[in-house]
C-alpha cells in the first residue's frame, strides 16, 4: 500500500514539474532524429542495392535502422536519467520532507520502491512514445516483432539500472545538482569502462567487457535474449537499490 | 598500547560506529552475491534467439562439433580496434565460446602487436587463428562457415592422404626449380595434408587411404593397367585431380571421356593475357561458373599452356566446367604451328572462345561395385564431421588443361593457388562436410518516396516532441484554473 502511495505521489509530481516534460522533449527530438538519419540512410543503401544485386544480401530494416537506434537511444537514456532521479531523494533531504516521509508508517523499503518504480514508469512512457518508429517501418516494409520487443525490454532493464545508481546519489546528497552529477559520472564510468577491454588483455579485457553497461545491450538489440545479460541489469539494479536503502537507514541513525 | 585497545573498543562499541560496519559488511555481503549469481549466470547461460530463422545462432552442425570438443581451442582474432566487421566476429565467436568451455577467445590488434603478429605469421586484419591439440588454422574473416570447417581440420585425427601420380615423368615434388612442385608440397603441407608418391606402375590398385590422387601431367602415357586402376577407384568413390598438358595423354583423355570431361588437344592463345603483361599462350581467367570450389573466388587464374577441357552430358556422371577464358582467346588445333611457333586464328579449323580451361565431374557410384564403403549410408553422419564416410558417396573428377599452373613459377600467381587449393578441399569433401548455409537477415529493402520520406520527418523529429509540448501545456493550464 505505502509503495503505491509514493508511486502515486512521485507520478503526480513529474507531471507538475517541467524536468519531465523537458527530459521527454529533449529525448524524443534527439532519438527521432537518429531515426531519421538511419531510415534515410537506410533508403540511400537500399537504391544503391536495387542497382548492383552484389550489394543486395543482408539488408534488413530491423538490423539496419532499429538496431543502431536502440544502441544511439540507450546513449541518450544515459544523459537523461540523471535529470529524472536526482530529485528523488535530495530535494525532500534539502526540504525536510525526508524525515518526515521516514517518519511515516511507511518501511523505507516502501519508499524508495515507490520512487523506483515511479521513475521505471517514465521511462517506459518515454520508450512507449518512441512505438511510432517500428510502426511506421511496419507501414512501409517487414520490421521483426520480437526483436523490437528484446530491444525495448533491453532498454528498459538499461533504464532501471540507470535510475537505481541515480537514487543512490540522490539520497547520499541534499543537492540536486551534485547527485545528477555524480550518477552521471558514475553511469558514464560503467559505460565507458568496455572501451578499456579493448586495450587490456586476457582475463582483464574480459572482466572490463563484462562490467561495461552497452556490452550487455547488443543481445537485446541484435533479439537474442540471455539471462547473463539479464541477471547483469537486474543484479546491478538490486545492489544499487540495496545500498540506496542501507544510505537511508544511516541517515536515520545518524539523525 | 592498551590506550589504543581500549578506545578502540570503545569506538567499537560505539553506536554509529557498530551501525556503520553493519551496513558496509551488508553491502559487501549483497556485492557477494550478485558477483556469485553473475558468475553463474554466465557459466549457465540460458540464450533464446527470437530473430527469423535464428540467424542469430550457430548451426546444428557447429553446435555438435563445439559440444564435443575435448581439448582446449583458442582462437585470436586479429581485428584492428576499429575494424569494420569486428562486432560480427565478436558476436559469432561469443556463440562459439557459449557453446564449449573448452572455447576461448580474444580480438588482438595487429598494429599494436605486431610481435604477437608475425609469431602467428598475420599479413592481412582480420584473420582469425584457432590453435589446439599443437596445431593451427587460419581463417580470413569470421564466418561460420570457415570457423567450424577450420575447426573440423584442426581437430582432424588422422592426417589425409594426397596421392601424386609419378613414373611418367610428372614433375617433383622436392624440386625447387621453375618447374618444380616444391611450393605445392609447402602449401599442402601447411594445410596438414600429407603427401605421398604413388607409383602405379608397381601397384595393383590405389591405395585406399588415398583422400585425393593427383595426376600432374604426365609426360608418357599411362599405361593400361594404371588406367583401369585409375578408373576403378573413381568407380568406388575415388577423387581425382587430372593435369594434363596439350599434345599429351591419350590414355588419359579417353579416361576422363568416359565420365564427360573432354580435352581438346589444342593451346588457348589469349589476346588479353598481354595485357596482364603475359604471354599469348597464358590464358587468363577470370569468369567462372557457380560451383563450391569457385564459391566467392573473384581472383583472376593463369593457364599457361593450356588446352580446353569440356563438360560434356554423360550417363552416370554429372559435369559442369569451371572457367573460361575471354572472348579475346581461341583453341588453336594446329600443332606444328604452334610447334613452329607462329599461331593465328584459324576460322576453318580453331575454337573461337571463350573457352573453359577446366572442368569437374561428380560420378555415381555403380552398384555393382564392391568398393570397401560405398555401402555406408552418409547423409547423418557427414554431420558429425567424420570425413571418412562421406568420401564413399560419390566419385568425383577435376581437370585443368595444364599441368603448369601449379608449377612454382605459376603458383603463387593471382588466384592460382587458391583454385588449386580449393578443387583439393573439395575433392577432399572438406568442403561438403560441413557446407554451413550462411544465415541471411531477410531481404527487406526500403527505399522512401519524397511523401515518405517527409512523413518520416514530421511524424518522428517533429510530432512527438509537440505532442509532449500540447500535453505540458494542457496540464499547466488546468492547474491555473483549478487553483
Amino acid at each position: 500500500m505505502g509503495t503505491l502511495a509514493v508511486f502515486k505521489k512521485e507520478m503526480r509530481l513529474y507531471f507538475a514539474s517541467p524536468v519531465a516534460f523537458v527530459v521527454f522533449i529533449i529525448f524524443l527530438i534527439i532519438s527521432g532524429y537518429f531515426f531519421y538519419s538511419l531510415l534515410l540512410y537506410f533508403s540511400l543503401i537500399s537504391m544503391q542495392a536495387s542497382m548492383n544485386p552484389a550489394f543486395a544480401t543482408g539488408l534488413n530494416v530491423t538490423d539496419g535502422i532499429l538496431r543502431p537506434l536502440f544502441a544511439n537511444m540507450s546513449v541518450i537514456l544515459l544523459f537523461m536519467m540523471p535529470l529524472l532521479t536526482m530529485r528523488l531523494f535530495a530535494e525532500e533531504r534539502k526540504q525536510g520532507t525526508l524525515e518526515l516521509l521516514l517518519t511515516y508508517p511507511l518501511r523505507d523499503g516502501e519508499v524508495l520502491l515507490g520512487k523506483f518504480l515511479a521513475a521505471t514508469a517514465l521511462v517506459a512512457l518515454l520508450l512507449f512514445a518512441t512505438g511510432i518508429y517500428p510502426l511506421l517501418l511496419a507501414l512501409w516494409s517487414e520490421p521483426e516483432v520480437y526483436p523490437i520487443l528484446t530491444g525495448y525490454l533491453g532498454l528498459l532493464l538499461l533504464g532501471m539500472t540507470f535510475i537505481s545508481l541515480g537514487l543512490l546519489f540522490s539520497s547520499l546528497t541534499e543537492n540536486q545538482i551534485v547527485a545528477a552529477a555524480l550518477a552521471f559520472g558514475a553511469l558514464l564510468l560503467f559505460w565507458i569502462i568496455g572501451w578499456a577491454a579493448t586495450l587490456a588483455e586476457g582475463d582483464w579485457a574480459l572482466l572490463f567487457r563484462h562490467l561495461s553497461l552497452p556490452e550487455h545491450l547488443s543481445s537485446f538489440t541484435r533479439g537474442v535474449l540471455e539471462t547473463k545479460d539479464m541477471l547483469y541489469y537486474l543484479g546491478l539494479t538490486g545492489f544499487f537499490l540495496f545500498a540506496t536503502l542501507k544510505s537511508l537507514e544511516v541517515r536515520r541513525w545518524k539523525g | 598500547m592498551g590506550g589504543f585497545f581500549r578506545s578502540l573498543r570503545e569506538r567499537l562499541s560505539h553506536r554509529r560506529t557498530r551501525y556503520g560496519l553493519n551496513t558496509v559488511m551488508a553491502l559487501f555481503l549483497f556485492l557477494a552475491i550478485v558477483v556469485v549469481v553473475e558468475a553463474l549466470a554466465i557459466r549457465h547461460n540460458i540464450r533464446v534467439d527470437l530473430t527469423e530463422g535464428r540467424r542469430h545462432s550457430l548451426s546444428d552442425q557447429s553446435i555438435k562439433l563445439l559440444k564435443s570438443l575435448k581439448e582446449e581451442v583458442n582462437a585470436v582474432a586479429f581485428y584492428r580496434t576499429d575494424e569494420p566487421g569486428k562486432a560480427a566476429a565478436q558476436d559469432l565467436l561469443d556463440q562459439y565460446d557459449h557453446f564449449s568451455a573448452k572455447f576461448r577467445y580474444e580480438f588482438v590488434d595487429p598494429d599494436r602487436r605486431p610481435g604477437l603478429a608475425r609469431r602467428y605469421g598475420i599479413t592481412t586484419y582480420r584473420t582469425v587463428v584457432l590453435e589446439g591439440g599443437g596445431k593451427e588454422q587460419k581463417v580470413q574473416g569470421a564466418e561460420e562457415e570457415k570457423l567450424t570447417n577450420a575447426l573440423v581440420k584442426l581437430l582432424r585425427q588422422e592426417r589425409r592422404i594426397m596421392y601424386f601420380l609419378t613414373g611418367h615423368g610428372e614433375a617433383d615434388l622436392e624440386s625447387t626449380e621453375r618447374e618444380g612442385l616444391s611450393q605445392v608440397k609447402q602449401a599442402l603441407t601447411e594445410l596438414d595434408y600429407e603427401i605421398k608418391p604413388l607409383l602405379l606402375l608397381r601397384e595393383k590398385e590405389v591405395p585406399k587411404d588415398a583422400a585425393v590422387v593427383i595426376i600432374p601431367g604426365p609426360q608418357t602415357d599411362l599405361l593400361p593397367s594404371e588406367l583401369q586402376a585409375l578408373e576403378a577407384y573413381v568407380k568406388r568413390g575415388g577423387k581425382l585431380l587430372v593435369l594434363v598438358d596439350p599434345f599429351t595423354q591419350p590414355g588419359l583423355t579417353d579416361l576422363l571421356k568416359k565420365y564427360g570431361l573432354h580435352l581438346g588437344q589444342n593451346v588457348i592463345v589469349d589476346r588479353l593475357s598481354r595485357a596482364f603483361g603475359g604471354d599469348y599462350l597464358l590464358p587468363v581467367v577470370t569468369q567462372y561458373e557457380q560451383h563450391p570450389i569457385t564459391k566467392n573466388f573473384n581472383l583472376a587464374s593463369f593457364f599457361p599452356l593450356a588446352q580446353t577441357v569440356d563438360a560434356v552430358e554423360t550417363p552416370g556422371a554429372s559435369v559442369q566446367v569451371l572457367g573460361q577464358t575471354s572472348s579475346d582467346s581461341w583453341a588453336e588445333t594446329d600443332k606444328a604451328a604452334f610447334d613452329r611457333g607462329e599461331v593465328s586464328f584459324d576460322q576453318e579449323k580453331d575454337r573461337k572462345g571463350p573457352v573453359p580451361v577446366g572442368a569437374v565431374a561428380t560420378i555415381e557410384v555403380t552398384s555393382n561395385v564392391q568398393g570397401p564403403t560405398s555401402k555406408v549410408p552418409t547423409e547423418e553422419k557427414a554431420v558429425n564431421g567424420e570425413p571418412s564416410t562421406v568420401n564413399a558417396k560419390k566419385g568425383g573428377i577435376v581437370a585443368y588443361g595444364t599441368s603448369a599452373f601449379i608449377k612454382n613459377t605459376y603458383l603463387n600467381l593471382s588466384g592460382n593457388r587458391d583454385l588449386f587449393l580449393n578443387s583439393l578441399s573439395w575433392l577432399a569433401e572438406e568442403e561438403e562436410l560441413i557446407a554451413i548455409r550462411p544465415r541471411q537477415a531477410k531481404f527487406t529493402p526500403l527505399v522512401l518516396t519524397a511523401s515518405q520520406a517527409r512523413l518520416a520527418l514530421w511524424g518522428t523529429v517533429f510530432f512527438p516532441p509537440l505532442a509532449i509540448i500540447g500535453i505540458g501545456v494542457a496540464v499547466a493550464v488546468r492547474r491555473r484554473r483549478s487553483s
